[in-house]
C-alpha cells in the first residue's frame, strides 16, 4: 500500500471511529476520564504517569478500545489539569505545569485569574490538536521508516532514549539519572531469559521468574514515593487568587497564532524523543517564548506568552509522545510508557507492525485523543471552581485514597497479591532512590525498554556470530550509535571543554 | 563554610544531601561488583554446555549494565568528595540521632501502615481463617493514617474514611467489576 492510500484509510477510520464514538455509554466514560485527569493533574503529587499506571491496572479486563478510552482521557486531563493549581497556588500539579507557574502565577495575582485559566485551556486545547494532525500525519510515515530497522537499530534507539530520558530527568546531574536508568535495565532483565531459558535476578524467588510487571513497578516508583513525600510534608497556605475578571482573548490568540503553531511544533518534536516527554516540551517553549518576545525582560511578572507556550507545548507533547511508541514501539514520555503497558496488557504489540496488525488502532487513538480534547475544553471551563475546592483539601487526607487506589491497581493487574508485597518492597527502594535524587522516569523506561535492548543485543550479535562490529555495521546502526556517543560526551561537557580550548588556542599568539 | 554533619545526612529542603549521596554512592560499587559477578557466575553453565558464547549468554547484559553502573558510580563518587565544602566523617551517633528524628521517622510511619494494609489484602491471617474484608481494611488504613498525621478531627476522618472505602468497594466490585483483594 502506497502511502497516500495509507493516509486515506488513516482518515477514513479516523472519521469512522470518531462518529461511532458518540454514544452514550463512550461519551461518559470519556467524560468520566478525563474528569479524573483533570483532578490527578490539578493535585501536587499526582501525576498523568501515576493516574495511567493506576488506571491501567484497573482497565486491565476490559474491551481494548474502552481501556484507551479512560487513559487517554487521563492523559489529556491530567496535563491540562496541572495548570489549574500552578496558576492559582504557584504549585505545579505535574511536572510538565512548572513553566506554566512563573507567569500564570503572576497573572492571577494581579487579578487576570480567569484570563490566564482561559489561555491555559486554549492553549492546551490547540497543543492538543496540533500534536493530533502530527500524530496522524507522521505516524504512517515514521512506520515506513522504521520497518527498515533490523535488531542493532533497536538496541540502539532503546539506549539512546534511556540515554536521552536520564540526561533530562536529572539535567544537574546526568550520571544519576543513567544510574537509575541502568537500574531500569537490570529490573528488565529479572525472570527466565527468553534464550537460554535461564533464571536471572530471581534469587530463588518463584514470583520472579515471570519478570517484574510494568504497572505494579510504576505504581512503586511514582506513587508510593509520593504518597509517602506527601504525607510528611505540609501542604502550603493556599493562596487565593484577587479576582476571577477575564480579558477578550481573541486578540491575544490572533497575535500569536504563528508562535502558536511554532510552540506546539516544539511540543510535538520534543515529545517525539523517546523518553524525554511534556515537561522539557514545556520549558524548551517557554524559553522559546521568551527569547523572541519583544520584552522578554517581563517574563515571569504575568506574560500572556508564558502561560500559552508550555501549556501549547506540553500538549502538543502528547501526540508527539504517541508517535515513537506505535510507530517504533517505544514509549516518547513516562505517561505513553503507560500506555505501552497497557498495550501490551490487552495482547497488542507496538512497534512497526502495528500498522499492519491492527491497523484500526493509530485513527482509534486519534479518535479518542480529539474527543478528550473537547471534553477537555468543556470540562476545564465547568470544573475551575471545584478544582479551587479540591486544591484546599489537605494532601494528608487524599494520600491515604491514592494508597488504596494503588493496591486496588496493583491487584487488579492481575489478581496476584504476590505483586502486593512486591510493589511494598520496591517502594521502599524507590521512595530512597527519590530522596537521593534519583528520578524514576529513567528507571521505569529502562525497565521497559531493557528487555528489547537485550533480546535485539543478543539477536544481533548472534546473526553476525558474536563479532560486535555486527552493532554498527549498517549505516542506521552506526548513526544512532554516534547520537548515543554524542549524548553522553553532551552532558560530560567534551564539547565544551574542546570549544574553549579551542578559543583559548587560537587567542594565544 | 563549617557545614554541620547532622545537617550534611539530611537537609530539610528536600534535596539529597551529599553525604547521604556519598554513603549510597559507596554502597552501589560492591552491589555493582556482586552483580558483576553474579552475571558471570550464571552465564559459566550456558557456555560450558556450548549453548551460548560469551556474548550470547544470559548474564551478558547484566554484565555490561554492571559494569557500566560501576564506572559511572566511580565518577559520581569522585565528584561528590572532590566537592566543596569538603564532608565531615558522619559517626554513629549523629546518624542514629538523624534515624530517630520526626523527619526521619514519618516515612517509617506510612511504610509500616502500608506494610500491614498491604498484608491483610493478601489474604487470610496467617494461622487463622480469619479474613478481613477489603472495605474495612481500608477503612482502618485510612483512619489509622489520618489520625497518625493528624490530618482533621477524628469524627470527620472516621467519616471520610467509612465514606471514601465503601464507596470505593462499591464502585470497583460492582459498578466496573473489578477484582478486589
Amino acid at each position: 500500500m502506497s502511502l497516500l492510500d495509507k493516509y486515506l484509510e488513516t482518515s477514513f477510520l479516523f472519521g469512522q471511529f470518531t462518529w461511532e464514538f458518540i454514544s452514550l455509554e463512550t461519551l461518559l466514560w470519556m467524560l468520566g476520564a478525563v474528569i479524573i485527569g483533570i483532578l490527578f493533574g490539578t493535585l501536587p503529587g499526582l501525576s498523568a504517569t501515576i493516574g495511567i499506571a493506576l488506571f491501567a491496572g484497573i482497565t486491565y479486563g476490559w474491551p481494548l478500545q474502552l481501556a484507551l478510552v479512560v487513559l487517554l482521557g487521563v492523559y489529556v486531563g491530567a496535563i491540562y489539569g496541572g495548570s489549574v493549581s500552578a496558576i492559582l497556588l504557584n504549585i505545579p500539579g505535574t511536572g510538565s505545569a512548572a513553566a506554566t507557574c512563573l507567569d500564570g502565577h503572576p497573572l492571577a495575582m494581579s487579578g487576570q485569574a480567569s484570563t490566564a485559566n482561559t489561555l491555559a485551556r486554549t492553549s492546551s486545547l490547540i497543543g492538543t490538536l496540533f500534536g493530533l494532525v502530527i500524530f496522524l500525519f507522521f505516524t504512517p510515515l515514521m512506520t515506513r521508516i522504521a520497518l527498515e530497522f533490523t535488531s542493532p537499530e533497536f538496541f540502539w534507539l532503546a539506549v539512546f532514549g534511556i540515554l536521552i530520558c536520564g540526561s533530562l530527568a536529572n539535567p544537574e546531574y546526568p550520571l544519576k539519572g543513567w544510574i537509575a536508568g541502568l537500574f531500569g535495565v537490570l529490573l528488565a532483565l529479572v525472570g527466565l531469559d527468553n534464550l537460554h531459558g535461564a533464571e536471572r535476578l530471581t534469587f530463588g524467588i518463584d514470583g520472579l521468574l515471570s519478570g517484574l510487571p510494568f504497572v505494579p513497578m510504576t505504581i512503586a516508583f511514582f506513587g508510593i514515593p509520593q504518597i509517602v513525600k506527601s504525607m510528611q510534608e505540609t501542604q502550603p497556605v493556599v493562596v487565593q487568587a484577587k479576582s476571577l475578571r477575564a480579558t477578550p482573548l481573541l486578540p491575544v490568540l490572533k497575535r500569536n497564532l504563528r508562535n502558536i503553531l511554532k510552540w506546539g511544533g516544539i511540543g510535538t518534536a520534543i515529545g517525539a524523543i523517546p523518553g524525554v516527554g511534556e515537561n522539557i516540551a514545556a520549558w524548551v517553549a517557554y524559553d522559546d517564548a521568551k527569547r523572541n518576545h519583544p520584552h522578554p525582560e517581563k517574563f515571569g511578572t504575568g506574560v500572556y506568552e508564558g502561560v500559552m507556550a508550555p501549556e501549547t507545548a506540553n500538549n502538543a507533547a502528547i501526540g508527539g509522545s504517541i508517535i515513537p511508541l506505535v510507530s517504533l514501539g517505544i514509549p516518547g514520555s513516562p505517561p505513553t510508557a503507560m500506555l505501552l503497558a497497557a498495550l501490551m496488557m490487552h495482547g497488542i504489540r507496538p512497534g512497526p507492525m502495528l500498522e499492519q496488525d491492527h491497523p484500526e488502532i493509530i485513527p482509534q487513538l486519534g479518535a479518542i485523543l480529539l474527543w478528550a480534547t473537547l471534553f477537555l475544553f468543556i470540562c476545564g471551563l465547568l470544573m475551575t471552581p471545584a478544582m479551587v475546592a479540591l486544591l484546599k483539601i489537605r494532601r494528608r487526607i487524599i494520600m491515604p485514597m491514592i494508597a488504596v487506589l494503588c493496591v486496588i491497581g496493583v491487584f487488579a493487574y492481575n489478581n496476584n497479591p504476590f505483586h502486593l508485597s512486591l510493589v511494598f518492597v520496591t517502594g521502599i527502594f524507590g521512595y530512597l532512590f527519590d530522596r537521593l535524587g534519583y528520578s524514576p522516569a529513567p528507571l521505569i523506561l529502562g525497565l521497559i525498554l531493557g528487555g528489547m535492548a537485550d533480546e535485539m543485543f543478543r539477536r544481533s550479535l548472534l546473526i553476525h556470530d558474536g563479532n560486535i562490529i555486527g552493532l554498527v555495521n549498517r549505516p542506521l546502526s552506526a548513526l544512532f550509535c554516534l547520537a548515543c556517543v554524542a549524548a553522553v560526551l553532551k552532558q560530560l561537557g567534551v564539547f565544551k571543554k574542546l570549544s574553549s580550548e579551542r578559543k583559548s588556542q587560537s587567542s594565544t599568539p | 563554610m563549617e557545614s554541620n554533619p547532622t545537617e550534611e545526612i539530611s537537609t530539610e529542603s528536600g534535596q539529597p544531601s551529599r553525604a547521604a549521596d556519598l554513603g549510597f554512592s559507596l554502597l552501589l560499587i560492591p552491589v555493582s561488583l556482586f552483580l558483576a559477578w553474579y552475571a558471570l557466575r550464571i552465564s559459566s553453565p550456558a557456555i560450558e554446555r556450548g549453548d551460548a558464547t560469551f556474548y550470547t549468554a544470559p548474564g551478558f547484559l547484566i554484565l555490561v549494565v554492571s559494569l557500566l553502573i560501576l564506572v559511572l558510580t566511580v565518577f559520581q563518587t569522585r565528584r561528590l568528595v572532590r566537592g566543596k565544602p569538603p564532608i565531615h566523617p558522619v559517626n554513629l551517633k549523629e546518624i542514629w540521632a538523624i534515624l530517630t528524628s520526626r523527619r526521619s521517622l514519618k516515612p517509617c510511619l506510612v511504610f509500616t501502615y502500608l506494610g500491614i494494609y498491604m498484608w491483610v489484602c493478601w489474604g487470610n491471617i496467617p494461622g487463622t481463617t480469619i479474613r478481613i474484608p477489603f472495605w474495612l481494611g481500608s477503612f482502618l488504613f485510612m483512619s489509622a493514617m489520618m489520625l497518625s498525621f493528624r490530618a482533621s478531627g477524628w469524627i470527620r476522618i472516621l467519616i471520610i474514611s467509612l465514606l471514601f472505602s465503601i464507596l470505593i468497594d462499591t464502585v470497583f466490585r460492582h459498578v466496573v467489576e473489578v477484582p478486589l483483594p
